[in-house]
């Protein structure tokens, strides 16, 4: 039996409250994610995919019900417990790379531990990591001369630098072609096999879907199926 | 942090150089006007100390030029109790010429050798070069060391006051812009060169055995030739002149102030308009796990390291300008540790007040408005 490391209860995200063009962005939502699962959260656009995936790291609070992450209610934490469960626990990858510009593939990297102390060790793993993703070449380049599929890559290696249990990825295909859309994927894949990481990615993009182990689709803020895929 | 900080701030040079420029121009402006005012201040009071004890004039003279003193005075003066020198003297200023150039103003001293032989008080007193003035001379005359060169001439040379020839015998040295063209010679000389009676002096200077005596002899002087002389002391007009460079300082430092607004109002522009362009990145940041706190630091110590590396340049360009002021107007300055320590202190407060409100805008960033889209 797996260890459950994502689950919600009633977790629910409204807008405008009280107003006339009230949103349920999240309503009521009851999920488990065991470890080492590899999800994607479907729905049309507007149907609260993001809303979910941003609740579940940590970068937005509920409006009501909880999220509880290895254990632990993150719901009514306050904003600096928040970033360090979003320090130690979880990766980011977005669909617009969210690289900071005027730094290299290499600092953005470690950026997230400058403020805490960067180590030797980290900065070894963080070449590491660059390396392992095909970017040995591309370790003091500046964002602004990696190619999308590059970009995306230093993303992953950011999200990977401390270690995380779990990668939330919102559309990360999004802006790359279909052939580096699979590239990205098949990494991703690797690495929740590899490193036994959680990650839960969010896709408009049905043909990524065969690569995913199971798939939860969002109809106006509620979950309306949840499907395993046979491998 | 550091690292990022300065990575930071070469992203953008041309800002960095705006509020560096902001920094260094009201720096530069403290360090130079303070230590201006301060080499004043130092210069006027040493003029202030080579003048001692008490100088008697004409009643109502507004100008010692315009005082003419009897120096039969002189005898009844010597007989108070307490008096060590008692010394008529003609303070006045005059045209010279020597065989190059002219001169339009110096100042002439006339003073009474005999009288003054054992007196070093002031620096035309001494000579350096050369011999002192006797009571025989009949057309000698000591000049500044300074007015020497500009005129050319060697000890032994001529002047010409009021159309007559004088021989310099000998030249003194002095520092202080005042004593800085100066011709003393005797009494009989300077009284021909300025059109003064005969037996009548511009002054007479007092000078007691003990300092402490002054505002006693003062007294004395004051009640019983009133209407005849008024007694006035270098101390009085340091009290005045004191309190003079008291509010130019205080009025330097409002300038310093206003510059220190308007620094510090650059400075938060500029941090401004750099956070304004960054707030995606600190929502970024804090996506990975930056705590409000850091992104508040590290904004601030942007604006520290731009105001301190500012506060040095402008400090040396002050130096420098103090310097430039000191080479072409001999007016000496003064910059001390303390001005360029409190010019760094000042820049760093205008760093430190120029990046907090920008910072706290910051905070307000989410970092899910900033990973969407
Ligand atoms: N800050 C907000 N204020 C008001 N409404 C919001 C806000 N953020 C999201 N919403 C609304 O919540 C709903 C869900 O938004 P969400 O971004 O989660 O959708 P999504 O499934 O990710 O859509 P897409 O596929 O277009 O990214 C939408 O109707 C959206 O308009
Ligand atoms: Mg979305």
């Amino acid at each position: 039996m797996k260890k459950e490391i994502i689950v919600t209860k009633k977790l629910s995200k409204y807008y405008n409250i009280g107003q006339t063009n009230e949103v349920k962005a999240n309503d009521e939502i009851d999920l488990i994610i065991k470890e080492g699962e590899f999800v994607a959260i479907i729905g049309s656009s507007g149907s609260g995919k993001s809303t979910l995936l941003h609740m579940l790291g940590c970068l937005d609070t509920p409006t009501s019900g909880q999220v509880i992450l290895a254990d632990e209610d993150v719901s009514k934490m306050d904003n600096n417990e928040l970033a360090k469960v979003r320090l130690k626990k979880i990766g980011f990858v977005f669909q617009t790379f969210n690289l900071i510009p005027g730094i290299s593939a290499l600092e953005n990297v470690t950026l997230a531990l400058m403020p805490y102390g960067l180590s030797k060790g980290k900065e070894e793993d963080a070449i590491k990591f660059l390396k392992e993703l095909g970017l040995g070449k591309r370790i003091n380049h500046y964002p602004s001369r990696l190619s999308g599929g590059e970009k995306q890559r230093v993303a992953i290696a950011r999200a990977l630098i401390n270690n995380p249990k779990i990668i939330l990825a919102d559309e990360p295909t999004g802006q790359l072609d279909s052939k580096t859309g699979k590239e990205i994927i098949t990494l991703l894949r690797t690495l929740n096999k590899e490193k036994k990481i959680t990650i839960i990615l969010v896709t408009h993009d049905e043909l990524l879907l065969p690569y995913v182990k199971r798939i939860i689709r969002l109809k106006d803020g509620k979950i309306i199926e949840d499907t395993k895929n046979e491998e | 942090m550091i690292k990022i900080v300065l990575k930071n701030l070469l992203r953008n040079k041309r800002r960095s150089l705006l509020t560096l420029i902001g920094v260094i121009v009201g720096v530069a402006g403290i360090v130079s006007l303070v230590s201006i005012s301060f080499g004043v201040a130092e210069n006027v009071s040493e003029i202030l100390d080579s003048f001692q004890g008490i100088y008697l004039m004409e009643a109502g003279a507004v100008d010692d030029q315009y005082s003419r003193v009897d120096v039969s005075y002189v005898d009844e003066l010597q007989k108070l109790q307490g008096v060590k020198y008692t010394l008529p003297q003609i303070f006045t200023t005059t045209p010279i010429k020597s065989s190059k150039v002219r001169i339009p103003v110096v100042v002439l001293i006339g003073l009474d050798p005999e009288l003054s032989k054992d007196y070093e008080g002031a620096v035309y007193y001494q000579v350096s070069n050369g011999r002192k003035l006797k009571s025989t001379d009949k057309n000698s005359v000591v000049i500044s060391e300074n007015l020497r060169k500009q005129i050319g001439q060697q000890i032994g040379g001529q002047i010409v006051l009021n159309n007559e020839n004088y021989r310099i015998i000998g030249t003194f040295e002095s520092d202080l812009p005042l004593f800085d063209m100066m011709v003393a010679t005797t009494l009989d000389v300077a009284r021909k060169a300025a059109s003064i009676d005969e037996n009548m002096v511009t002054m007479i200077n007092l000078v007691p055995e003990n300092p402490d005596d002054q505002d006693r002899l003062k007294e004395i002087v004051s009640i019983r030739y009133k209407g005849e002389l008024q007694a006035m002391d270098m101390q009085e007009s340091s009290g005045i002149i004191t309190s003079f460079i008291g509010n130019l300082k205080i009025a330097l430092w409002a300038i310093s102030g206003i510059a220190g607004v308007v620094g510090g109002i650059v400075v938060t522009n500029t941090m401004l308009m750099s956070v304004m362009e960054r707030m995606k990145e600190f929502g970024i940041l804090k996506a990975i796990g930056w705590q409000n706190s850091h992104i508040i630091q590290m904004i601030i110590t942007e604006s520290i390291v731009l105001s301190l590396i500012g506060g040095v340049i402008g400090v040396g360009f002050g130096m420098g300008i103090s310097a430039f002021a000191t080479y072409y107007s001999n007016v000496p300055t003064v910059v001390t540790i303390d001005l360029i320590i409190q010019a760094m202190l000042f820049a760093l407060v205008m760093g430190i007040v120029g990046g907090i409100y920008p910072a706290m805008k910051s905070a307000k960033m989410s970092p899910v408005e900033a990973t969407v889209g």
